[in-house]
């Protein structure tokens, strides 16, 4: 589903961030993305949130090639990724509720529809009540789930978590991983970046480890539940 | 009246707007230079429709009518009625009129005063006045060869170089009064397209947010485009009111002046276009934003 080939990445002038990217994301995996701070986490899911294009190699997503696809050709593939900041990155001028529609309205969805399905999931992620607060009057928990709401109300097929536990306590950061794990049995491919050791071997998906701009697919010997 | 007011109000940001337009980062100063703009503009086209009927009133009664002007050194030989006589065989006239005492009397009054007796000593032309069927060129021509056949010294004044100035006055005001509304025009686009800008760089970070999510740059641009209507059209109301207010003043001043001012009266037609070029400029400065807007994004990933 996703294929980089020798990818490299730099930001204008300066050094290649990544460097000989080379790796595949089959349709309905889970993958956890890690590395030390600096390693270029971030700057690979930038690619795979399809905010920069690669400098260099080549780019499949949902078997189009990205780097030969126009910016509006590059709309639709951007509609079938779910993505969860580290720092939510919420509108704080608008509602919860609001926060979490804007996915199905920029996809033209009828008010009808929204209202039904935002008002589900919020309920699901139990912020049922708090739907028509302003982030800002949220606890960082609950701006959470609005966040992982917002992300995965169009049913994404690719789910992209950038350290979503780094802001939640243990106990609600596994209730977001077990969540997590449900999306990817209902067929969502799932990559967390993280640097939680005990999330990393608690839930034993195969790892993409970055260091010094290259990267290493990782596949656990022991898989969770064997 | 209320909830068409309301298409106008920032204040909810959650309504209508994904972006923060809500908050007053520095663009709001577009609702007084679009009342401004629109007070200028309407004035300026104001001015220049009426300037046709006020060219029409200052040549009324001109544009069909001929002078015959006879040297006071000739007056007494009957020079004005054998011209008068020769007339009545021209065709194309209308009518011929020889000006009495009293019409040069009162003529000459704002010069020598009422005493029509202190005409008698004064070396005063005979005119006669001819109303033509027609401005006709061959007619003059035919007209003037006759008044020359009868008197080499009378002068015909056909009003030409007045009219002819009066028309090229008319179309230089008139050209002015465009220029200004294109240069009002301008100064609104450059202006939007400075105040979307600035904007778009202030929520760099929201714009890529819904680029991720998937928004096309048509869904981005729209939303700049209504912020701009939102701010535009209330700068416009505002402007229109305060220009209908002083065309309505100078119109009340005009009729209550006894003539020394010109009317300001538009035909109904010429009284919608107002409203519509008020339009005009909001539709503008909303395609001016969405170009701007679809410009700027071009150049992010």
């Amino acid at each position: 589903m996703i294929r980089f080939e020798h990818v490299g990445l730099r930001y204008g002038v300066g050094p290649e961030v990544l460097s000989d990217i080379t790796f595949t994301l089959e349709a309905g995996s889970f993958h956890f993305l890690c590395g030390p701070s600096g390693a270029g986490k971030t700057s690979l899911m930038n690619l795979l949130y399809l905010g920069r294009k690669p400098s260099r190699g080549a780019l499949s997503m949902f078997g189009q090639n990205v780097n030969t696809l126009t910016r509006e050709q590059l709309v639709p593939i951007r509609q079938r990724i779910g993505v969860i900041f580290q720092d939510f990155r919420l509108l704080n001028h608008l509602s919860a509720f609001d926060n979490v529609a804007l996915p199905m309205r920029i996809n033209n969805r009828i008010e009808a529809e929204v209202k039904s399905n935002v008002t589900e999931l919020m309920e699901w992620v139990g912020l049922g009540d708090c739907m028509h607060r302003l982030p800002a009057t949220l606890s960082g928990g609950q701006q959470q789930r609005i966040a992982i709401a917002r992300a995965v109300i169009t049913r994404p097929r690719l789910l992209l978590a950038d350290e979503p536990t780094g802001n939640l306590d243990d106990e609600i950061g596994m209730k977001l991983m077990h969540l997590f794990d449900q999306l990817n049995r209902m067929g969502t491919t799932i990559v967390v970046a993280t640097h939680n050791l005990q999330i990393l071997e608690r839930f034993n998906h195969p790892r993409l480890i970055l260091q010094g701009g290259g990267l290493q697919v990782f596949e656990p010997q022991l898989r969770r539940g064997a | 009246m209320s909830s068409l007011l309301s298409i106008f109000d920032l204040s909810d940001p959650s309504r209508r707007f994904d972006l923060p337009f809500h908050a007053r980062l520095g663009t709001e100063f577009l609702v007084f230079l679009t009342g401004l703009m629109t007070v200028l503009c309407l004035i300026a086209a104001t001015a220049s429709l009426s300037l046709n009927q006020l060219a029409n009133r200052w040549t009324a009664g001109l544009e069909n009518t001929l002078t015959v002007e006879i040297p006071a050194s000739d007056t007494q030989g009957q020079t004005a009625l054998k011209i008068l006589d020769a007339l009545k065989e021209a065709q194309g006239i209308r009518s011929a009129k020889l000006m009495d005492r009293d019409d040069m009397s009162n003529l000459l009054s704002p010069w020598i005063g009422e005493d029509a007796a202190g005409m008698k000593d004064l070396p005063v032309p005979a005119l006669i006045t001819i109303e033509l069927k027609d401005r006709d060129e061959k007619i003059i021509r035919g007209i003037t060869r006759m008044v020359r056949d009868v008197s080499e010294a009378a002068h015909i004044d056909a009003h030409e170089a007045w009219l002819t100035d009066l028309v090229r006055l008319t179309n230089l005001l008139k050209f002015a009064a465009l220029l200004v509304m294109l240069a009002i025009g301008l100064v609104t686009v450059l202006t939007v397209a400075g105040a979307v800008r600035s904007r778009m760089a202030i929520h760099h970070g929201e714009l890529e947010l819904l680029h991720i999510m998937g928004a096309d740059d048509k869904y981005i641009s729209i939303q700049f485009q209504k912020y701009i209507h939102a701010l535009t059209g209330k700068g416009v109301l505002f402007g229109f009111i305060v220009s209908a207010l002083v065309v309505g003043g100078l119109q009340v001043a005009a009729i209550t002046s006894a003539g020394t001012l010109p009317a300001l009266r538009l035909s109904l037609p010429q009284f919608l276009c107002l409203p519509l070029l008020a339009v005009a400029l909001v539709l503008i400065s909303g395609w001016t934003a969405r170009m701007t807007a679809l410009k700027v994004l071009r150049a992010m990933p």
